[in-house]
């Protein structure tokens, strides 16, 4: 049986060859966090200053939040990106029938591959902005700066069961999908990374409880405030993303098995 | 657990008994059956040889392929390979086979050859040394290392190369058993010779090959046995020496006739056609057409009357006639129809 350890160290390979061999698109890669920074510089000057877009975000810092809160929001594109489309990829490039006669679950493979695959993206978002921060915010930003990697990583957990369930859903539709495409507006508009989630609808602030990327943006917003955060803030925003994590990989890997016996049923293309 | 084999069966590497799968159009709850693709397939390949299912398109060998690959899941009937069955012991199976679907497609289009084969190599178990030597080895053996393969990306690759990296892939998990749907399906005559000595080669140190293919020479001259699929079923197997004398009793003739007319063409099969003469035509230029006839021994020269007087009749040039000895193709003419399997 192939141990998870090659599952992984495929995938990273892979992704080290894509980047090695598309140079272009690996310095359109680095250069997105900023595209994203300029992007969330034009939603807040709809708040006015920029000392009221530090109250009203609620951050001491706000360069630290700006950089910090592009790197989340481009990773958690990435994420679900990554891991929602693996499959559908494989699909498209006529790879998936050998990627599911790996002697090994379908869902193991799947699951390993996303993780491997969005943590690199996320790790490459994080290191893309960081000598800004640096450079702009100090050595001591850095520092936070691997905080939000820190709360990052965990976050791409919850993401990943969301994104399985994107994934799925897209391989088992009849017809080619926009499914990926449409969660990462959604959690992006319900993360809160552009503008405070209080400003949002009733149903829609309930909803962006549920949503990952939230407790990630709220851990950047920690990083841009204090140089230590409060542990209890800290402990909440952990116990919120390991209580998704839960919540989505169970329906995510639950589904993902339905799907593969769904898949050699209809007979993988 | 391993199926319990029967004497029989001991030497069989894949046992196929009565598939049958139907493929559905439309999405629950309006889903109706749209193909027929097997209806109650079964043959056994030995362990060493190279089992080829011959058919015409649509009649059911990708869908054989993808179900003893474990891709796929027969509606009833079981399928074994080395004793495991597909379906409830996939896993077993999948470490057995080396499986290769399409030429065209099924690689990374920016990775190089090497790349490509890393990564699968990794997936499959391999890493280290032994990955690298595995790589090696493969890449030589199917003649990619000398054209530079290992270092070319997948998209620039000739079609040649692309089934040649295919096997490589095949042969890097050095399977028991190797299974390939069409593997030379649109390559030049000299890839496609490559790839059929090695195939025989492979056979000849022990592997079993199950190959699929519409191409009857390709069938001869690679086959040790062949299973003819019809509209879903086995309707014939053997050896080709075995098959041909299937139709032994007849004498296969082939007319080259000059016209731009079809239906005139069409008319003079039509006339041709007997209880006891087969006959079959098809384009070999534009205005050029060729007859197959398979008609009974002691007859050849009746028929051949007949076509002269009747194509004189429809004003048909005949330019050529020929009496040949019994090939593949005869037997495969012979015994198929134009039946794909549609339902309703």
């Amino acid at each position: 049986m192939t141990s998870i350890r090659n599952i992984m160290s495929a995938e990273i390979r892979a992704q080290f060859y894509w980047l090695k061999n598309n140079k272009v698109m690996m310095v359109m890669t680095l250069l997105w966090p900023y595209l994203m920074v300029f992007i969330m510089i034009s939603f807040g000057s709809a708040f006015g200053s920029l000392e009221e877009f530090k109250e009203k975000m609620g951050v001491a810092s706000p360069i630290l939040y700006l950089f910090a809160g592009s790197a989340v929001a481009t990773a958690s594109i990435s994420v679900i990106d990554n891991a929602a489309g693996v499959a559908t990829w494989h699909r498209w490039l006529g790879t998936l029938p050998y990627v599911l006669l790996v002697p090994r679950r379908f869902v193991t493979y799947l699951l390993v591959s996303s993780l491997v695959t969005s943590l690199v993206q996320v790790t490459f978002n994080l290191a893309s902005i960081a000598p800004a921060v640096v450079v702009l915010e100090g050595a001591s930003a850095g520092f936070q700066l691997l905080l939000v990697l820190g709360f990052m990583f965990i976050g791409t957990l919850p993401l990943l069961g969301i994104a399985l369930l994107g994934g799925i859903a897209s391989l088992l539709a009849s017809e080619e999908s926009d499914i990926i495409n449409f969660l990462n507006p959604l959690i992006l508009l319900l993360s809160g990374v552009f503008y405070p989630v209080k400003i949002l609808p009733w149903i829609l602030e309930q909803a962006s409880y549920y949503i990952p990327t939230k407790y990630v943006v709220d851990a950047a917003k920690l990083a841009a405030t204090y140089t230590y955060p409060p542990g209890s803030t800290v402990i909440i925003i952990l116990y919120a993303l390991v209580l998704l994590a839960v919540l989505y990989n169970v329906i995510g890997v639950s589904s993902t098995i339905y799907a593969e016996r769904e898949l050699r049923r209809r007979g993988v293309r | 657990m391993g199926k319990v084999y029967t004497v029989a069966e001991a030497d069989a590497a894949i046992v196929a008994e009565s598939l049958e799968k139907t493929y559905y159009k439309g999405s629950f709850p309006r889903r109706t059956p749209a193909v027929k693709a097997l209806r109650g397939l079964s043959f056994k390949v030995r362990r060493g040889e190279v089992y080829g299912l011959l058919g015409p398109n649509g009649a059911g060998k990708t869908t054989t392929v993808k179900i003893i690959s474990t891709l796929m899941v027969p509606d009833s009937g079981e399928a074994y390979v080395s004793g495991y069955n597909v379906v409830s012991e996939f896993a077993e199976v999948r470490k057995r086979i080396g499986v290769m679907l399409s030429v065209e497609r099924g690689f990374f289009w920016k990775l190089t050859g090497r790349e490509n084969l890393r990564y699968f190599g990794l997936l499959y178990g391999l890493s280290g040394r032994e990955l690298e030597e595995r790589i090696d080895s493969s890449l030589e053996t199917v003649g990619l290392r000398e054209l530079g393969g290992g270092s070319k990306f997948f998209e620039d690759m000739s079609l040649g190369m692309r089934a040649r990296l295919g096997l490589a892939r095949v042969l890097l998990r050095d399977p028991e058993i190797m299974i390939l749907d069409e593997p030379t399906l649109g390559l030049d005559p000299h890839s496609a010779r490559h790839i059929r000595r090695l195939l025989r080669l492979e056979a000849r140190n022990g592997k079993t090959v199950l190959v699929t293919t519409h191409n009857m020479f390709e069938a001869e001259i690679l086959c040790d046995r062949v299973g003819i699929i019809r509209s879903g079923r086995v309707i014939a197997e053997g050896t080709p020496g075995e098959l041909k004398g299937l139709v032994s009793r007849s004498t296969p003739i082939t007319v080259l006739l000059k016209t731009f007319d079809e239906p005139s063409l069409q008319e003079l099969v039509a006339r041709l056609s007997r209880d006891d003469v087969r006959v079959d035509y098809e384009r070999v230029e534009p205005g050029k057409w060729r007859l197959s006839l398979l008609v009974p021994r002691g007859l050849e020269d009746e028929v051949l009357a007949e076509v002269y007087v009747k194509a004189r009749a429809l004003s048909l040039k005949v330019l050529e006639t020929r009496v040949r000895e019994v090939t593949l193709e005869d037997v495969f003419i012979a015994l198929t129809g134009g039946d794909t399997g549609k339902v309703g």
